[in-house]
């Protein structure tokens, strides 16, 4: 223990540790009614931690080439030590981080985390779930199977639509006439590389900004109004140890659920691991049905919702427009928000209502989206796109006129 | 660890009377808990790094079929990526390495450089054919065979054996080092046994296999 | 004490056993491999290497894993099973070359290592037990489970030559059922031809099993260990759980 002491001492005459562990711990305070929808974030933290150190094991063993990548996996599934158990943690790990990221990203929308003065944590946490979305997409590669190479095949075939450009950007960003071992070799530098390169940055941003600013609260209350004579916000707690054995709680049963999945359900019943990317990708034959992977079939849903054209674009390149809109027009939220207020506690009834409908209208498009297309799949896609962005294009209007419950002034 | 006063300091924070006792217990638990599955969560990633199957089914044993090496010769074959020498040694040879004791390192092999039944003046199972790893002992290079007698530019009491090209360690004929040189140790015998009178199964002892 | 528990269990088993008899008579094509039951393993490995290996591969499987997951000692293994161009390390290949088999089969015989993952062990074993006489394809028979498939069937002297038998209403294959919605209507069944195999119904069903069985051991050979690891895995982070939730109702006691 005192030699503990000593090179604590020793390092924060050189590095000022203890300071940085009060500011960043111990006299970094949170509001003290933040509650189960809080514990995401860190949650997301452990997936990508999860992520980064299966990967860089998985990239030990892979072969980014057409002839060997398929067999790479098996190799890693069959002949390495505990292959089985680092692939599996990765690819769980890449299911459960998009279910927890749409948990944090839906306790932002339900307490109005985006707004004034947190536009900047939105942001970054728009992009970051921006990026780790391409991120998977390019991991989805990797394996090089059936539903890899075609999953790939489609999403790269969307810049062919782009008018005027297409066709070459299209044969630039596969860096041939097909996807090819060139495709899989640049998608597997980026997927092990960049983007994670990219992600770190990110989240550091996230956090540092998130920690300037401070939470905001269930209630929406802006804690800082009213401070004790130390100048501490009251209703707030010290982040640790108060706020920390929350979370490692959160983390414990977080892990339980994570690992009953890992060791008992690894594919989820092909959802997380799907069935036909059991077989080599083989260039000359689409297997019959196409399912984007599940965290992305609320977008590729809206991909396919659009089946006409209009202003001399056709279909498909407005889908493609759709589907892109559908991530980037959030981006803007924090500005078409214009309630007074931040919570749902607080807001309106025509703010719960779209609220509402976003949610379903999230949650069905993901369900549509795993289908295979129908006239009746087609026509609930194309009600639920308008219910999508309905809930963000209407903000300005509903969120302004409705009548909204007074926010009290200290947290109950 | 968290006294009291090291735990902040918030007016949401009641005077509650602390039970030091059990909150000392409850954070050595837990920590030594957290601390069990970190060694836990990293085995797997540790063992990942050992050979693979796919490297021990390469690495496995090995049948060398030694009815065609003549009486002088050295035949090179590979086993878990190292190249293994079979040499058969003539008559001569044979007497040589019984009066090179004087000038050798571990004469009588008493480091552990071989298996048990190959700690003999010849380190082999029979007298005249040798098996022996053909990595230095100094520093990991493969020495040259040279069986030639008095060689020129060697020296003129050579009875012949390896010489390795990196640092110029000397070996003789059952791979024991010269004194004087860079390697200390006797080159390796792996362990093999005689499957048939010419065939010698190397990378396991016969007494294992039983 | 003793004897309240015992009439518990056995009620319990009861109420159990009612449910699963009706699953299983409901179910009749369903199976459940078990990867534990090491002597449907070790026969479904010695019929695969008997009917199956000539032309399938189970390119990512090795020799050595085989023995030692089906606890067959090595030595034993490779005298009796271990074919000569092998060594126990290997990987299960197949001596047929692709140009051969395209030749010989119209197509090249899918590799085995994956295919009770790519399809399901039920498929495999619906598959094996599917085959009826059909002059029109190259090898004399056709199957129910996977219609034009291209595989002679290799266990016809176990089975016996097997016929189709349709419902008078729906003789004419006019391209508008395909032969498995023919068969889930139950318009049509498959019935014993008129060569008898060296088998019956229930021990072909066991032959068939045991290669299902042994395929859904290969398409996830880590099972087992998963399920045991998984266990002890749980039961730790159980603990830290509660651990965890004492120490956080500990210091929030400070909240209250």
């Amino acid at each position: 223990m005192a030699v503990l002491r000593g090179v604590v001492d020793w390092l924060d005459e050189r590095f000022p540790i203890k300071s940085l562990y009060k500011k960043h711990f111990t006299e970094y305070h949170v509001p003290k009614n933040l509650n189960l929808m809080y514990v995401f974030g860190v949650l997301a933290l452990v997936l990508m931690a999860n992520q980064l150190l299966t990967g860089i094991w998985l990239a030990m063993s892979y072969e980014p080439s057409p002839e060997k990548a398929f067999a790479s996996i098996q190799y890693i599934m069959r002949d390495l030590p505990y292959g089985w158990l680092i692939r599996y943690l990765h690819t769980t790990g890449a299911s459960a981080l998009f279910i927890v990221l749409y948990f944090h990203v839906l306790r932002s929308l339900l307490y109005g985390s985006y707004q004034k003065p947190r536009e900047l944590v939105w942001l970054f946490g728009m992009t970051l779930y921006f990026v780790i979305m391409i991120e998977g997409f390019l991991g989805y590669l990797l394996p090089w199977g059936q539903m890899s190479y075609w999953g790939a095949q489609v999403i790269t075939s969307i810049f062919g639509s782009i008018p005027v450009v297409g066709t070459s950007l299209q044969e630039w960003v596969r860096g041939d006439y097909f996807v090819s071992g060139v495709t899989l070799k640049r998608f597997y530098a980026l997927h092990v590389i960049a983007f994670p390169l990219l992600l770190l940055l990110l989240v550091f941003l996230h956090l540092s900004t998130l920690r300037h600013v401070g939470s905001n609260n269930p209630a929406g209350i802006d804690i800082k109004k009213h401070r004790d004579q130390n100048g501490v916000p009251l209703d707030t707690i010290p982040f640790a140890p108060y706020f920390v054995s929350k979370e490692v709680l959160a983390i414990g049963v977080f892990l339980f659920l994570f690992c009953i999945v890992v060791f008992f359900f690894p594919t989820m019943g092909g959802y997380f691991l799907e069935k036909a990317n059991l077989e080599p990708a083989n260039r000359l034959q689409t297997p019959e049905h196409i399912a984007a992977l599940w965290y992305f079939t609320p977008f590729y849903a809206m991909l396919r919702a659009v089946t006409f054209s209009l202003f001399g674009l056709d279909a498909k390149f407005l889908g493609a427009l759709v589907m892109v809109s559908a991530v980037v027009v959030p981006f803007a939220l924090p500005w078409l928000d214009k309630s007074p207020v931040k919570s749902i506690r607080y807001k309106g009834r025509l703010s719960k209502l779209f609220l509402m409908l976003f949610c379903l209208s999230f949650v069905l498009l993901g369900v549509v989206g795993s289908l295979p297309v129908s006239a009746l799949s087609t026509g609930i896609a194309q009600l639920c796109s308008v219910l999508y962005f309905a809930y963000f294009l209407l903000m300005p209007w509903y969120s302004r006129y409705e009548t909204t419950l007074p926010v009290p002034e200290r947290v109950q | 660890m968290w006294s009291v006063s090291r735990l902040g300091w918030s007016s949401a924070l009641v005077a509650n009377e602390v039970n030091k006792g059990r909150r000392q217990f409850l954070i050595g638990s837990t920590c030594t808990l957290g601390a069990l599955g970190a060694v836990g969560v990293a085995t797997p990633f540790v063992a990942a790094w050992q050979p693979s199957r796919q490297s021990r089914a390469a690495g496995a044993p090995i049948q060398v079929d030694i009815s065609k090496l003549e009486l002088g010769q050295q035949m090179t074959v590979e086993w878990q990526g190292q190249p293994v020498w079979v040499v058969k040694r003539t008559p001569q040879n044979l007497t040589d390495l019984a009066s090179l004791t004087a000038q050798l390192v571990d004469p009588s092999s008493q480091k552990d450089q071989q298996p048990s039944y190959a700690q003999n003046t010849y380190r082999s199972i029979k007298p005249e054919i040798s098996v022996l790893i053909g990595i230095c002992t100094h520093l990991g290079c493969s020495p040259t065979y040279r069986p030639d007698r008095a060689a020129k530019d060697l020296d003129a009491s050579w009875k012949g054996g390896f010489v390795c090209p990196c640092h110029g360690s000397r070996f003789d004929l059952a791979g024991r080092a010269y004194k004087h040189y860079p390697a200390q140790a006797n080159l390796i015998v792996p362990p093999y046994f005689y499957k048939t009178d010419t065939v010698i199964e190397i990378g396991v002892s016969r007494e294992v296999k039983a | 004490m003793k004897l309240i528990w015992r009439q518990v269990i056995l009620a319990l088993c009861f109420l159990l056993s009612v449910p699963l008899a009706l699953a299983e008579t409901a179910a009749l094509d369903k199976i459940t491999p078990d990867a534990g039951d090491l002597a449907s393993l070790q026969r479904g490995f010695a019929l695969y290497s008997n009917y199956c290996s000539g032309c399938h591969q189970l390119q990512y499987v090795r020799y050595s894993r085989v023995a030692e997951d089906l606890t067959i000692p090595k030595s034993l293994f490779a005298e009796n099973l271990l074919p000569k161009y092998a060594r126990i390390g290997d990987q299960i290949t197949s001596t047929m070359t692709k140009s051969d088999a395209k030749a010989w089969f119209g197509v090249v015989p899918p590799d085995l290592s994956l295919a009770a993952s790519r399809h399901s062990p039920d498929w495999i074993y619906r598959y094996l037990q599917g085959f009826y006489q059909d002059k029109t394809r190259p090898f004399g028979v056709n199957n129910s489970v996977s219609p034009d498939s291209m595989m002679p069937n290799v266990l016809e002297h176990l089975q016996g030559e097997r016929q189709l038998r349709c419902e008078e209403a729906a003789n004419a294959f006019n391209g508008k059922y395909s032969i498995s919605t023919l068969l889930s209507d139950s318009k049509c069944g498959i019935v014993d031809g008129i060569k008898k195999g060296q088998l019956t119904d229930q021990e072909f069903k066991k032959v068939a099993y045991d290669i299902a069985n042994f395929l859904a051991y290969t398409s996830d050979p880590s099972r087992s260990d998963r399920e045991s690891l998984g266990l002890k895995v749980l039961l730790f982070i159980g603990l830290f759980v509660l651990f965890a939730y004492l120490l956080k109702r500990e210091f929030w006691r400070d909240l209250a």
